[in-house]
């Protein structure tokens, strides 16, 4: 569940723009979504290697070169597919807090 | 004070402690073992590096003049270690097979050992089944108990040899270690006694020291971390392994040589270089003598109109080789001198080549060497050829003075007649001038 959410969450991120690990790993502590900062290196690396993501080095003025992840085509989709999953998860969970239908909680 | 290393990451220096550089090499190189087991994980180990890479500059930023193992830790908490970033994603192999290694051991560690094979060696005591189906212990005696009391103390424990304790070849300081008894001293003492003590039995003269060189060759170095944590009989897990880290660079800060030295052992060294000088300086001398025995064949050949007998060069009184040597004293010596240097030379470059492997010679070194090596070897070839064919005439030329000596002679027949009708009778002198004419 977690290791869903966190993919969900890096598909989140990059998708509104393209951006290199640090970048992630400083707003998904924001988030407080992670604790140690490694996790997040093999999930990137699955990702890529799922060709969700893609990615290209950039020279950096500060330190090492950066590797920038962005969404490829198929990335796009999966997370348009996890929105929708998403959607209709929170949708659910709004549904039996409230136990009402979903129209009356959002009109509140 | 510490020693302090530079390391280049990705393109920039970073100067480093010794102990911090230990851990985070450490860290780096756990890692790529713990992640090459996935796919892409040398890509994973790769990122990670970056990342520390970006994590040092920052430090350096903000004005950190050396990375000190404080940081390293800090960087090491920070990114997590293998297990906790796995312990979120995939699961790798590794888990598993620690823990059937933990159930495995636990087994192990029960003193209880049910064996019914009355053949299974049972160094340490243990249980059988009798007859009746119920347990029989073996042995329920003091030896037993004591069996017991030094199986409870190496529980866990591997024998390894202790770079950071020894002497010699850390066997002893090993032993102590493996019987958890402290301090080697004590050992070593005992080893001394018991030597000395044997030296008076012919036979066991050199068993001790003997035992010794064949545990220093069978039994492992603890070289890594990991093998000194199993060293002391502690479970290796990656916490032990950085505490390990830690506190070997804290002892050792005081000693010149922190982390114990990798490559090959010592005693392989010692045994080779034993090993070259027997059979090397034989070889050697045995080279220079069929060199020499060539060249004097050679040179036997090359005179061969006034040579006759060829294995006749040492004269049967040798009255004439010390004058011939004083008179041809300097070539001689000469020769000597660079016979030496032509041996010697190659026999240093091994000795140093084994012992002395981490300071190199300059290159110059090696070039004025390799030349003095050739220039001594043809010298020597020179010297030897030239002064051998000298010894060959001188030889030849000498007066043959003492060939008569010790032979009977008759009034009528000398003995020995046939060395006289030799082709060269020109240089043959009178020594002696009653001898009659008729024998020429």
């Amino acid at each position: 569940m977690r290791k869903g959410m966190l993919e969900y969450c890096i598909l989140l991120l990059i998708h509104r723009q393209p951006s290199y690990a640090n970048d992630i790993i400083i707003q998904l502590k924001e988030a407080e979504m992670i604790v140690v900062e490694g996790t997040l290196y093999p999930l990137l690396t699955r990702l890529k290697n799922d060709k969700l993501l893609k990615y290209e080095w950039r020279e950096s003025t500060q330190g090492p070169p950066r590797k920038y992840y962005a969404l490829t085509l198929d990335g796009e989709e999966a997370l348009r597919q996890l929105d929708a999953s998403w959607n209709q998860l929170s949708r659910t969970v709004a549904i039996l807090k409230t136990g009402r239908p979903a129209w009356e909680a959002e009109i509140r | 004070m510490k020693k302090n290393i530079s390391i280049n990451l990705f393109g920039t220096l970073y100067a480093i402690d010794e102990d911090a550089y230990a851990l985070l090499e450490h860290y780096l190189d756990s890692m790529k073992s713990y992640f090459s087991r996935q796919e892409g994980g040398e890509e994973i180990a790769d990122d990670i590096e970056h990342r520390v890479a970006e994590l040092l500059w920052e430090q350096k930023q903000k004005g950190a003049e050396a990375v000190n193992i404080e940081m390293v830790r800090n960087l090491i908490a920070k990114i997590g270690n293998p297990d906790e970033i796995a312990g979120e994603d995939v699961q790798p192999e590794a888990s598993s097979d620690r823990e059937n290694r933990q159930t495995s051991e636990s087994h192990d560690d029960e003193n209880v050992r049910i064996d019914n094979n009355p053949f299974h060696w049972r160094p340490f005591g243990g249980y059988r089944v009798g007859f009746d189906g119920k347990r029989v212990k073996l042995g329920s005696n003091n030896f037993s108990r004591f069996k017991e009391n030094i199986k409870e103390r190496i529980k866990n424990r591997h024998l390894y040899r202790d770079p950071v304790n020894k002497l010699l070849g850390g066997v002893l300081s090993g032993l102590a270690t493996y019987f958890d008894t402290g301090d080697p001293l004590w050992w070593r003492i005992g080893f001394f006694a018991l030597a000395i003590l044997l030296w008076n039995f012919d036979i066991m003269a050199f068993g001790l020291p003997l035992f010794y060189l064949i545990l220093w060759a069978i039994v492992p170095e603890a070289r890594t971390p990991e093998d000194r944590l199993r060293m002391m009989g502690r479970e290796v897990t990656l916490e032990n392994i950085n505490e390990q880290i830690i506190t070997d660079s804290t002892n050792a800060s005081g000693t010149p040589n922190p982390v114990p030295p990798s490559g090959g052992s010592k005693l392989l060294k010692v045994l080779l270089a034993v090993f070259l000088i027997i059979c090397f300086l034989p070889i050697g001398i045995l080279l220079l003598m069929l060199f020499l025995f060539i060249i004097m064949v050679v040179s036997v050949f090359g005179h061969f109109n006034q040579m006759i007998v060829p294995f006749d060069i040492f004269p049967d009184d040798y009255a004439t080789v010390p004058e011939f040597i004083q008179s041809n004293s300097a070539a001689i010596w000469f020769a000597i001198l660079f016979g030496l240097l032509a041996l010697g030379i190659p026999l240093y470059a091994i000795g140093r080549a084994l012992f002395a492997s981490n300071s190199k010679l300059s290159r110059r070194t090696k070039v004025c060497l390799l030349v003095i090596w050739i220039i001594s070897l043809i010298m020597m070839c020179m010297t030897f050829f030239n002064t051998f064919a000298r010894f060959m005439t001188h030889m030849q030329n000498r007066p043959k003075v003492s060939v008569h000596y010790g032979v009977t002679i008759d009034n009528d027949t000398i003995v020995n007649t046939d060395s006289l009708n030799d082709a060269d009778t020109t240089y043959y002198m009178e020594p002696f001038p009653e001898y009659p004419d008729s024998v020429k």
